[in-house]
Formats: C-alpha cells, structure tokens, sequence
C-alpha cells in the first residue's frame, strides 16, 4: 500500500512502506534503505529541531577531574589499533599553567602505562604520548611553530587571554590521530587545530610500546594524580574517540565551522563513546564506563 | 610539586624532567638534573 498522499504519516507507515526491517526505523537507515543517501543532519528532515549543545564541561585548576573506569576496555592503545580523539577546549588560566587535558590507561595506580594528551606552558607545547613501561612514543606540536593553524604568533603561553586561533566564545577543536602502524611516532601522531593539521613537530620518541587496555580515563588531571600542578585550568566539551583514524572531511565535519555539535551531527562511524556534558553529568554516550565528577562543574554555553 | 627526571629516549640519548608527571624540560640527565635543583632552591 503505497503511503498516503495528505494528511499525518509515521515513522512506522515509512518503514512498512519500505519493508525494512523491524528494528531499524531510523530516519538515516531508512533513507539508506530507500537508496537516497544518508543525511548529515538530522535537520535536514522536517520537525526536527537541531542539535542544541546546552553544557560544557568546567575544570578549575585545582583538582578538579572526570574519572571513569570499567572492567571491559573499550579500546586498547597499543602498536596495531589506530584511534581518534577528539575535543573541544578552552583555556580559562591567566597565569602560566600546565594542562593535563585527557588520559586513557590500565592503572590509576601510576603515570607508567598510558596514551594522554597534554600541554606544557614554558615551552607552548601540546604533547600527544603513548608511554608503556616508562617508554615513550611521543610527538610534541610548538604552538608557535604551527602559527598559521594555531593563531600563535610568539610562543607566550596557552591562556585565557592568548588562546590562538578560536570561535567567537573562546572554544578550539583539537583533533588528535594514532596511527598505531607507524614506526615513527611523528607519523603516527597528527593533530588538528580547529580541522587543520599542525605539520611542525618540536620533538619526537620513538620508544617501545606494549599494550594498554584502556580500563581507566580522566579528563583534566593525571591518571593517578588528584591535585597536581598539571590540573588543566580549562572548559571541556564534545570528548569523541573513535577506533580508527577519522579521515579529513571527518576532521571538518566535527570542526563543523566553529559550531560545537556531537557525532550525530557529525561524525559518527567508529565511534567508541563522547562525552557531551548534556545531561549534566559525566556520563559518555555509549556508557563505556562508569564516571563521576570530581569537583569541576558542568557550565551553560 | 615534585620533579623527576626519565629517559624521555630508550637510548638515553635525551632525558626530560617532569614536573607533576607532566614533561617540562628536556636535555643530557645532567641538565634536566641542573634544572630540577635549580627549581627546588
């Protein structure tokens, strides 16, 4: 019977119509099923109201953090799984200021055997590292160095007052890439700043790795630390990972212009979980992992 | 705060200091361990 050609029509007469199957009545699957290509934007179908990105994270500098763990590892970081992460910051220190911004590890136990990404102020660096076994593979990015990516014109620190190239509120998307294969930490790291890549490199470690099951994370802090100097003194929003490495339009969609969205919106093929801060907890989509909030706040954009 | 100092090369060809576990300073072990006494008078 083919669909009614006035009046209401639901979501079900759409997936009768088509014959697909019970369980997949999503607007983009059946669009799929129907041989149109799937939309990028739920908006695109009329009633449907945008993506609306209401919360954010807010991690003060002084211990402050979001910590989860969980027996079944969602991912593990090693020499053979590549990974996306992908965030946006905001700096809020006026002061000099380290900024343990995210880590994935096995152990809260100590700093030994973990993937994190961090920014270091006396040399305006972010440091992108896989360290097992007090080995590094690592690849630093001189903000200053990717000045055309960054808005860096000098290398004075990472602050509230100096945050580099950003949308009109402040915030900058960083995407960082693992490509587990390579032998060179260089290539195997790549980092995006608001979806361009930041092809300068201050250093690199090429050292050995083993294998991480990624059991714990925390975001703004130290894996085993609760009160370090590296508490990172900024605001969180839209935390991705993806089991793969996100291809450039990817890198783009999730930049999306400035306009902070989640993966719906964006990208969303291989996602392991995100962290959107809109339901004013520190809970990830895909409920990966049991977290909780400690100290910091989750503010309205 | 607490300093130290690790290889931040398998091949100990270059060292770093860690301030909080965060690298701050790169160099020969003699340097970052000038640097970390330097900091902690």
């Amino acid at each position: 019977m083919a669909l009614q050609s006035s009046g209401q029509i639901s979501l079900n007469d759409i997936k009768t119509e088509l014959g697909a199957a019970s369980t997949d009545v999503s607007l983009r699957a059946m669009s799929s099923t129907a041989g149109k290509a799937a939309p990028d934007a739920i908006s695109e179908f009329y009633g449907y109201a945008n993506y609306s990105n209401v919360k954010f994270y807010a991690n003060d500098g002084t211990g402050d953090y979001i910590s989860g763990s969980t027996g079944s590892a969602p991912f593990t970081i090693n020499s053979t799984q590549d990974l996306t992460i992908s965030m946006w910051v905001r700096p809020q220190n006026t002061a000099d200021q380290n900024h343990l911004m995210i880590n994935f590890s096995n152990t809260t136990a100590n700093g030994n055997n973990r993937l994190f990404i961090s920014y270091t102020a006396n040399v305006n660096r972010i440091i992108t590292r896989v360290r097992t076994n007090s080995s590094n593979f690592d690849r630093q990015f001189a903000l200053h160095d990717n000045s055309t990516q960054t808005g860096f014109s000098s290398s004075t620190a990472w602050s509230k007052t100096n945050r580099g190239n950003a949308n009109a509120a402040g915030w900058i998307n960083l995407t960082v890439t693992y490509d587990a294969s390579q032998s060179a930490a260089e290539a195997a790291f790549k980092l995006y700043w608001n979806g361009s890549e930041c092809t300068s490199t201050a250093a690199s470690a090429n050292g050995s790795r083993g294998s991480i099951a990624a059991t714990n994370y925390k975001i703004g802090e130290n894996i085993h630390s609760t009160n370090s100097a590296g508490n990172a003194f900024m605001d969180f929003d839209e935390i991705k990972v993806y089991d793969r490495i996100i291809s450039g339009s990817a890198i783009t969609s999730i930049y999306n212009s400035g306009v902070i969205a989640d993966s719906t919106q964006t990208s969303s093929t291989n996602l392991v979980t995100e962290w959107t801060f809109e339901n004013s907890n520190a809970a990830d989509s895909n409920s990966r992992y049991s977290s909780s909030i400690t100290g910091g706040t989750i503010g309205t954009h | 705060m607490e300093y130290s100092v690790e290889k931040y090369h398998d091949d100990g060809s270059v060292w770093e200091v860690l301030e909080d576990d965060i690298p701050v300073f790169w160099g020969t072990q003699a340097e970052c361990q000038a640097h970390v006494d330097n900091l902690s008078e």
